[in-house]
């Protein structure tokens, strides 16, 4: 099965966004009202071939541990949608 | 004496970084590319230099921290042999987990080049034990995340454990601090080593501070010299 996936990399909590501060800075300057926490990730997509959901989601929460995130400072969140059988 | 030099794909400072430790240290360099599985013959201190390794793509130093050489730099480290990381290689270093922290984007968000000021915070290490602590020397800076990380109760463990090397400075006052830090780094933070002290990484440049003529002054041969005092002592020299 194929699998379309993709990961979601933010910043973590209580870890300095200086992009997601500037980024609130700038749309509140531009007008914009009651916003706050603003975040800038990164997003991954894939496609992946795998046997079934579960190991699809397995494989890539591996690849986030092994290079696709920075545990120390970022999260992650992890989708897949099958394309194929 | 032997030094390798890894150079990635990106790597800029790298030929800076040889001229320096064959001027000062009188070290035969190796030059080892990354794809390497190992050193051709066994250095005694191994410098991962600075640049833009893989094009700082994902997170900065995160693609060289997973090249075939790495293993091997791991080798050489857990034996108790001298790793130094500069710039780039900092990054590369907190990338491994060889040490603690991450580097994020500077405050201002721009890449800032200049010559600044770091205090040597301590001298119980391999790297700056030639050193009068307090002294503040004068070498460039050149990055986008330079900014030292770490969670609150690891930053203190840190320091309780002297591990901060390096703190950006002022050179009247000679205090250090975050307030003197040009990226926001935590603690002012520009230096850090392993509990071991034998693997250090700084932001700032001491290879572009070594050759006169480059005005980028020369306070970086007093950071040369006092690794050769190291070596000296191990009989390597």
């Amino acid at each position: 099965m194929i699998f379309k996936a993709e990961v979601i990399i933010t910043p973590r909590e209580g870890v300095l966004d200086t992009q997601g501060k500037a980024v609130e800075k700038t749309l509140t300057n531009l007008g914009y009202k009651g916003l706050d926490e603003v975040r800038v990730g990164r997003i991954v997509q894939m496609d992946l071939e795998a046997l079934n959901a579960e190991s699809a989601l397995e494989s890539l929460k591996s690849m986030c541990q092994d290079l696709l995130a920075n545990d120390l400072i970022e999260t992650y969140k992890i989708s897949v949608k099958e394309i194929s059988r | 004496m032997r030094t390798s030099v890894v150079v990635f794909p990106g790597s800029n400072c790298d030929r800076d970084v040889v001229r320096a430790v064959a001027d000062t240290l009188k070290s035969h360099v190796d030059m080892i590319w990354h794809e390497e599985k190992d050193f051709p013959e066994k250095p005694d201190l191994v410098i991962l230099p600075g640049g833009f390794s893989y094009g700082d793509y994902l997170r900065s130093g995160a693609m060289a921290a997973r090249s075939p050489i790495i293993e091997a730099v791991r080798t050489h480290a857990s034996a108790g042999g001298l790793l130094l990381g500069i710039c780039n290689g900092f990054q590369v270093l907190t990338e491994t987990k060889l040490l603690p922290g991450a580097l994020l984007p500077n405050t201002s968000l721009t890449f800032i080049c200049r010559k600044c000021h770091v205090r040597v915070e301590q001298t119980d290490n391999s790297f700056t034990a030639g050193f009068k602590a307090g002294t503040i020397v004068q070498f460039p800076i050149a990055h986008h995340e330079g900014l030292y990380f770490l969670p609150e109760n690891e930053l203190m463990e840190l320091e309780k454990n002297r591990q901060v090397v390096f703190r950006y400075a002022d050179p009247k006052s000679g205090e250090s601090g975050e307030k003197y830090a040009p990226n926001g780094a935590l603690n002012g933070i520009a230096g850090i080593c392993n509990r071991q002290g034998n693997i250090l990484g700084l932001m700032p440049h001491p290879e572009r501070a070594t050759i006169a003529h480059l005005n980028g002054g020369t306070d970086g041969v007093m950071f040369w010299n006092s690794i050769a005092k190291t070596f000296a002592e191990r009989g390597a020299l």
